[in-house]
């Protein structure tokens, strides 16, 4: 680690953008812990036949009607089906009014981070990215994308057939 | 008590109250202009409610505290009398509230004195002359009342009592509700003996304050609530059984968290039931009852308190029925039944609007104007029915005219020309789906629609607004007649009953007010599902009802097969919700009918929402999430994929409507020879006649009478043996006539019943010589009587030839009873005949008779019926077809000639079917006659 990173890492702290970090194939990916209302585990999940293959299903959560929607699927990042697991990680997020859960792949720890280690989204990463991207962190091992979630959402009522 | 008075008796003895409570905290505060304001729109309200409703006297003194009130807002000084003056105009308006509360009006009598007094107050004045004001009292004199903040704006006359004088007196009357009220405001009648008891305690008190002052205003409080003392008799005085002491306004969104936590309450009541079931222990068993049954009561408890009569939405369309009627020239009268029937207060503020629409509508466009209704034989006035009824559950709005009804030609026209459907498409269409036309939005936008269909406007609000509370309407129109429009409602919002379904492993919910019942399907049963060009079809009752595979229209066929359960193969048997949703009856095929609930309804996601299938989701009593289908979301799929894809599945639909158009037929019943009724067609039955018994011969061994110039024979029945025994020959003998070809023929009978329109649905095993089979009509077994039997030409083969001939007319029918009414008939007509049962049997013998022209019974084959039709073109066969249906409406025989039929027939139309046989026969006709006789 070079002088220049730490001095950055020190600042990430005082400047505090924190981030939920999930992963979705492989990908490490930033979700502003503001608009996170939770985490929890999808236990008996109806699924919704016919609906946009980004909705995964219904599950019960404490009483309320949750949708869970497949934030790979969301992301177009799913070459193949969201993996079978038993009780997969969904975070839930409030938008206009309405709880949804994201599936993820998996869930890390919350990072706090300075907007000085991060950049405008790569140019090549795909315009249907844009809509929803914030920026890139710069972490020491990889990137994190980070996602403005209540702008994928906005998007995905478009997408939905 | 008329209902609106009732409802501003309520509300204004509630803002009567508020005003107290503000007034006297004004007077505490008066520079608090929030408090001020809101008094003076209080009071404003009352007046303006008071004009409204014819109550001048009322008015008259709301108005004139008004003034004194706007004074103060517009900065005069607040003093006490002034308020209390005030209050003493509340209590009188109170008075008098109570006395239209119980005899619902006005009493006598006018509020001069207080008018007077507040007029003063507005002006200004500190009050006239002769009547000074008395209690500005306060200050100087040795006052401690709690009114006393206000400062004397002069002294104490002679004649004046101090403010703290009049409230003591005032208490120590035994209370306003004691006092009587009458002329009490005046001095010199304050000691009115005519009163009770109650009365003659307050008096002397009133009089204290009264005597010692000129002024009538002031005469004391019991100008306030008179009245109920004066008949109440006692003390006390309030009329116990009071409107405004009987109910507690609550605010609606207090009831609806009420509701919601009810529901919540079902629900988790319903998840314990489900782990009492699962555990059974005994233990759990009764207070768990008792949960069950409180949660039931309590759920009861609060919905009722959301029920209001549907009345209270109906009392303003009766006003504007009635400006309508001015307004358009007509002669309406609205007749209102079962306004008393109770209705979520929510679904109703929804409904509201569509019932406005719907008797505007009918007030509009439906009934006609008084001498075009005249003219048409109907009366002069044209009614508006409205009716409302809780029936199994539901609750079933109908608004009905008896107008001119929906043209349904123009509708279709119009519906054609806004793009809503194709003109080929219309023609399949059965009346009650045209009419639908017009609740589509489509339809109605199109500003001309009224004067062409003479309906439609605001229609598709009304759907709209009807579905989206989970109910249905329904359209009935009777040209000429009316139109009738019916909604069916969900008894509240919150809790509906459904049916809880599974289909390739998975629940779905199914909103039980859109089933109509449940059939299981037996693969070589009566009711079986049959594949029509690849539709899955249900032959139910013989009608086709097409069908559709939940797991099918959800793509959940794979999923079926993954999970190892195992689809029903085709065939096995199956369980059929039979769904009945906009004029559309389809099927819907589960994997099992599992049990119904009460499902709290939650709406799906916004992201889901455009999936038209679902109408919501709910959680089940194990916890577990379902979705509930929406039918017609389910059927959509179908009729939409009918109506874009080809031939083939417009065929099935037309077969369904095949299968729709057995409709009723018209039998006469008749008695002879027994006490069992007998029946035959009337259409094939020439004429009634009633003949003289002693005008009857008897011709060697056979009764004949002169009919028309010539002779008659009479057929006795059921042997002609007994004809002519121990009748009376005076009386008269009934006689049914039938024509054959060349004459006519009677028959006896003791007693012509009836003439009755049913569904005929023979029973041929029960055939009795004689009789073609029973059939159950009104719940009794009639005898289909043979006719073949009595109008054959004597002599001639009963069922026809079968012969290796050539023959003229091949009739293809299926049912016994057919043959044997239809055999006859053709060969009276004189065409050699052959009759074959099924269409198999006729394309074996085409190719050896080689029949000029072929009579085909659709009713049973359905589309089959056309697809023969095209495999005799395709065979070579050009011989004509005619098609026999139950009833031929004009858009069947356009169909019908559309798939190559000759023509399509009424069954019950003699003449009619003999006509096109001779078209189709042609110019060689009269040679085939002559062949024949």
């Amino acid at each position: 680690m070079s002088g220049d990173n730490r001095r950055r890492l020190d600042m990430a702290i005082v400047d505090d953008i924190q981030l939920v970090s999930v992963r979705i194939e492989g990908q490490l990916i930033g979700l502003p812990i503001t608009s996170v209302r939770d985490v929890f585990s999808i236990h008996a999940m109806t699924p919704v036949p016919r609906a946009d293959r980004a909705v995964a299903g219904l599950v019960n959560l404490r009483g309320h009607i949750v949708t869970i929607l497949d934030l790979g699927s969301l992301l177009n990042a799913r070459k193949t089906g969201r993996p079978k697991d038993h009780e997969p990680m969904a975070v839930g997020v409030e938008w206009q009014g309405e709880v949804f859960g994201l599936v993820v792949d998996e869930i890390g720890d919350v990072l706090s981070l300075s907007a000085d280690s991060s950049e405008a989204m790569p140019a090549n990463l795909g315009h249907s990215w844009t809509r929803f991207t914030r920026r890139v962190h710069k972490l020491e091992r990889e990137l994190m994308i980070e996602i403005d979630l209540h702008a994928l959402l906005e998007t995905m009522t478009l997408q939905a057939a | 008590m008329d209902d609106l008075l009732k409802d501003f008796v309520v509300e204004t003895s509630e803002h009567l109250d508020i005003v107290d409570a503000e007034l006297v905290r004004f007077e505490r505060d008066p520079n608090n202009s929030a408090t001020l304001a809101l008094i003076f729109r209080l009071v404003h309200t009352i007046k303006g409610t008071c004009g409204f409703l014819g109550l001048p006297r009322l008015e008259h003194l709301a108005h004139a505290g008004e003034d004194v009130i706007s004074g103060f807002r517009d900065g005069k000084p607040v003093t006490a009398p002034a308020v209390t003056m005030i209050l003493k105009t509340i209590d009188r308006i109170k008075g008098i509230i109570a006395e239209i509360e119980k005899n619902g009006a006005e009493p006598e009598g006018d509020d001069e004195d207080l008018v007077t007094a507040l007029r003063a107050l507005a002006n200004g004045e500190a009050l006239p002359e002769d009547a000074p004001a008395p209690a500005l009292a306060a200050v100087g004199a040795e006052t401690s009342g709690s009114l006393a903040f206000q400062v004397l704006e002069r002294n104490l006359r002679e004649d004046e009592v101090t403010l703290d004088e009049l409230e003591r007196a005032f208490r120590e009357a035994p209370g306003p509700d004691a006092v009587s009220f009458a002329a009490t405001a005046v001095p010199d009648s304050a000691p009115n003996p005519a009163k009770e008891p109650a009365r003659a305690e307050a008096a002397p008190a009133a009089k204290t304050a009264a005597k010692s002052s000129t002024d009538k205003s002031f005469a004391d409080k019991s100008a306030s609530k008179p009245e109920a003392a004066a008949e109440g008799g006692e003390g006390g005085g309030d009329n116990q059984n009071s409107v405004s002491k009987q109910s507690v306004r609550v605010s609606v969104g207090t009831l609806d968290r009420l509701m919601t936590m009810v529901s919540e309450l079902v629900l988790t009541r319903n998840q314990l039931l489900e782990i009492a079931r699962q555990r059974d222990d005994a233990d759990f068993k009764s207070p768990l009852q008792r949960l069950s049954h409180i949660t039931a009561e309590l759920q009861d408890g609060v919905m009722q308190t959301r029920m209001q009569p549907i009345g209270s939405a109906w009392t303003k369309l009766s006003r504007v029925v009635r400006d309508l009627s001015a307004e358009l020239g007509k002669k309406i009268e609205l007749v209102t039944s079962g306004a008393e029937t109770e209705i979520d207060r929510q679904l109703l503020e929804m409904i509201k609007d569509p019932l406005l629409h719907m008797v505007r509508n009918a007030a509009d466009h439906g009934l006609e104007m008084p001498d075009e209704r005249v003219a048409a034989g109907k009366p002069a006035h044209g009614t508006i029915h409205l009716r409302a009824a809780q029936e199994s559950g539901y609750i079933i709005v109908e608004v009905a005219d008896d107008g001119r009804g929906i043209d349904l030609d123009r509708v279709k026209a119009k519906a054609i020309r806004n793009g809503l459907t194709t003109e080929a498409d219309a023609a399949r269409l059965s009346d009650e789906q045209i009419l639908r036309f017009i609740m589509e939005p489509g339809f109605s936008t199109a500003q001309a629609i009224t004067n062409i269909s003479g309906r439609g406007v605001g229609m598709d609000v009304v759907r709209s607004q009807v579905e989206q509370v989970g109910g249905v309407v329904d359209l009935r129109s009777r040209a000429g007649k009316g139109l009738t429009v019916t909604i069916k409602l969900p008894l509240t919002l919150a809790i509906a009953s459904a049916l809880i379904v599974e289909a390739a492993g998975q629940r779905f919910a199914i909103p039980q007010i859109s089933v109509a019942e449940l059939v299981r399907t037996q693969e070589s049963g009566e009711v079986r599902i049959e594949k029509l060009n690849g539709q899955s079809t249900l032959r139910l009752r013989q009608k086709l009802l097409p069908v559709v595979d939940v797991a099918d229209e959800l793509g959940l066929e794979a999923a079926r097969g993954e999970d190892g359960s195992a689809g029903k193969a085709a065939g096995e048997d199956k369980l059929v919700v039979v769904c009945h949703v906009g004029g559309h009856r389809f099927g819907i095929i589960v994997d099992s009918i599992l049990h119904t609930e009460e499902i709290v309804v939650k709406p799906i996601s916004s992201k889901l929402r455009h999936m038209s299938v679902y109408s919501g989701a709910t959680i089940l009593g194990d916890g577990s999430v379902i979705l509930i289908l929406e039918p017609a979301g389910v059927a959509r799929s179908v009729i939409d994929s009918s109506s874009r894809e080809g031939t083939g599945q417009s065929e099935a639909e037309l077969a369904a409507e095949l299968a729709a158009s057995t409709e009723r037929s018209l039998l006469l019943l008749f008695r002879a020879g027994g006490v069992n009724l007998k029946a035959i067609p009337l259409a094939f039955i020439g004429r009634l006649e009633e003949f003289e018994r002693s005008k009857i011969e008897d011709t060697g061994g056979k009764a004949v009478v002169q009919y028309q110039g010539r002779l008659m024979p009479i057929l006795g029945y059921p042997s002609q043996s007994g004809f002519g025994e121990g009748f009376d020959l005076e009386s008269r003998q009934p006689v049914l006539v039938f024509h054959q070809k060349d004459r006519e023929i009677g028959m006896a009978v003791d007693e012509i019943v009836d003439v009755v329109e049913v569904a005929i649905e023979i029973d041929t095993s029960h055939a009795v010589p004689g009789t073609v089979g029973a059939a159950i009509i009104d719940g009794k077994a009639v005898e289909i009587v043979d006719v073949s039997e009595l109008v054959a030409p004597e002599g001639s083969e009963k069922m026809g030839a079968t012969s290796e001939e050539h023959v003229d007319v091949m009739l293809v029918e299926g049912s016994e009873f057919f043959r044997a009414l239809f055999a006859p008939l053709l060969q009276n007509a004189g065409y050699r005949l052959s009759v074959v049962g099924s269409m198999q049997q006729a394309k074996a013998a085409m190719a050896r008779q080689r029949p000029a022209v072929v009579v085909l019974d659709l009713d049973q084959p359905g589309e089959e019926g056309f697809a023969f039709v095209r495999e005799l073109a395709e065979a070579g066969f050009d011989a004509p077809v005619i098609g026999l249906v139950s009833r031929a409406a004009p858009k069947l025989i356009e169909r019908g000639k559309a798939a190559g039929l000759y023509d399509l027939v009424g069954k019950f139309d003699r003449q009619g079917l003999l006509g096109a046989l001779g078209e189709a026969l042609g110019g060689y006709g009269n040679t085939q006659w002559g062949v024949a006789a």
